[in-house]
């Protein structure tokens, strides 16, 4: 029963923790702007990250390896540590954008100043990270952002012509798009599949596992999880677009702020779904600026061999303290500069699919590796799925760059 | 590393090249697009406000945010696009005098003018 109730658990802490804002921002504009056509960009991504967050979760059990220690052992040294600058400076700038959702969303909660709320909710989150154990700070923050659940209910609650939004499954690209459009539509794929398959995840998911001493017998509970907590997560991510679609699309709102996707509660449900939509997001964004800000500290802890782990106390792993610490002084700076944080979005999603295919590549070797899995090495289905989503993630970070200069950010 | 990139951007270099200049020659329909979504929005915010839907916070809060990207818009716009700083005064005005019918109108203004985002349905 206790088993039964961990797993339960441990789906809900990923469902309530898979949204953050960049999916946010990305799934409502892609709603409102192409219509369902980009559904089907979130279904495929969900696939990825579950392939590649059930890896992460298999080697940190059995092998006991988290994502940087393999990183330096199978990439070397110079491209270790060329792996590991680009991706602590886009968790920084995740976590930054994260810190700025916070405080946009807390503004609409209080009318305070933004810079000021960024300042206390950097100060809050520092002290929870402090405080709390490993374990409830990933429940905490996911159990309570299941208050998203309110966009898959107003989606419940508008007229959604569904047999058309079930077309949206479908890879496509839209009709009627100008020569123009065509390079934005390819920017929002490349895009979606970024925020849903940040970096960050599996850093964080395979460190939690090593932090949760994780070992044969969880392996059921990490393939549930990532399985099905990561697909209903993905459900939160199609509703937002679904809604958007429906609602914003016709008024040609083009959301660009966690507010505007808020709206969407308040149509069906008046100031009662407003307020969940907003408490909703508010702890989603919370804990994926937490997730953002340990994993920079784990990742530099890992590569250059420090104790690292929250189930030590500060004292006791003093570098990793300082590593998580100055992540969140660095974002807060970042965010105190006035830098929008839509546009740091942008930046950490044109910049975390290019780190992507390093971070995978590891992974994809230790876990089809007899010598570090035993018989839990990759089955036939696990290599064909992690070798074809790698191709695709290069594909998408070689075109990243080049799309978002072309487009503007997708403006265009 | 130089010769890589080289290699690698090389066959982009003809599709880069007129989407760069279209994104130059597009700057002002983004913007008037952007114009057109916050008066939309901001209309809908309104229209809640009025029914009791949003409350007082919420609506002031989202007033003020779409007005200070107003005015960082029409900043940047500078000297150029007469049309797009009209249609930003207007806006603004509209928005301190909360007026979510004027803002509507605004919205299917710039509609006509700068079309839609993404597929016309």
């Amino acid at each position: 029963m206790g088993r039964l109730i961990e797993i339960t658990l441990g789906i809900m802490t990923a469902v309530g923790g898979f949204v953050d804002i960049s999916e946010l921002v990305f799934a409502a504009q892609s709603g409102s702007r192409f219509g369902f056509a980009l559904i089907w960009a979130f279904a495929f991504a969900t696939i990825g990250i579950i392939v590649f967050g059930e890896m992460s979760g298999r080697v940190a059990a059995i092998a006991k390896q988290p994502v940087f220690n393999l990183m330096r052992q199978r990439l070397g040294l110079d491209l270790g540590l060329l792996t590991l600058l680009p991706a602590v400076a886009v968790n920084i700038i995740t976590c930054a954008a994260e810190v700025g959702g916070m405080a946009l969303v807390l503004q609409l909660l209080t009318g305070w100043p933004y810079k000021l709320l960024a300042i206390l909710s950097t100060a809050c989150l520092a002290a929870i990270v402090w405080a709390l154990p490993f374990k409830w700070i990933e429940r905490v923050f996911g159990l309570l952002g299941l208050l998203m659940l309110t966009f898959v209910a107003v989606a419940a609650a508008i007229h959604v012509p569904w047999r058309e939004a079930a077309a949206g499954l479908i890879p496509q690209i839209p009709r009627g798009l100008s020569t123009q459009e065509i390079p934005s539509f390819a920017y929002f794929v490349v895009a979606i599949m970024s925020a849903v398959l940040f970096p960050y995840e599996v850093y964080f998911y395979s460190s939690g596992a090593i932090e949760e001493h994780w070992s044969a017998k969880d392996l059921m509970m990490n393939r549930l999880t990532t399985i099905v907590g990561f697909s209903l997560g993905s459900l939160l991510a199609i509703s937002l677009l679904i809604n958007a679609a429906v609602l914003f699309r016709p008024l040609h709102i083009d959301p660009q702020l966690p507010g505007t996707a808020a709206l969407q509660a308040a149509i069906p449900f008046g100031e009662t779904g407003l307020l969940l939509a907003l408490f909703g997001m508010l702890f989603a964004i919370s804990g994926a600026a937490i997730e953002t800000c340990l994993s920079s500290a784990y990742s530099v802890s890992q590569f250059l061999g420090w104790e690292w782990g929250r189930y030590k106390r500060p004292h006791e792993a003093p570098r990793f303290t300082l590593a998580w610490l100055a992540s969140f002084a660095v974002a807060l700076a970042v965010v105190l500069t006035g830098i929008p944080p839509l546009e740091l979005v942008e930046w950490a999603v044109v910049f975390s699919i290019i780190v992507l295919p390093l971070t995978y590549l590891p992974l994809l070797l230790i876990a089809r590796d007899r010598k570090y899995m035993n018989e839990h090495v990759n089955g036939r289905l696990s290599n064909v799925l992690g070798w074809g989503f790698y191709t695709v993630l290069c594909a998408a970070a070689v075109a990243a760059l080049p799309l978002y200069i072309v487009t503007s950010g997708g403006q265009l | 590393m130089r010769q890589t990139a080289a290699i690698l951007f090389f066959p982009l270099i003809p599709w880069l090249w007129p989407g760069t200049l279209a994104a130059a020659e597009s700057s002002d329909l983004v913007e008037m697009r952007t114009v057109r979504s916050l008066a939309a929005e901001t209309a809908e915010v309104f229209r809640l406000q009025a029914e009791r839907r949003v409350n007082a916070i919420y609506a002031r809060t989202m007033t003020e945010n779409a007005v200070d990207q107003l005015h960082d818009l029409d900043q940047s716009a500078g000297g150029e696009g007469a049309a797009l700083h009209r249609a930003i005064a207007e806006t603004v005005a509209a928005l301190n005098h909360q007026d979510s019918a004027a803002l509507r109108a605004i919205a299917q203004r710039l509609f006509i003018m700068a079309g839609p985002r993404g597929p016309a349905d």
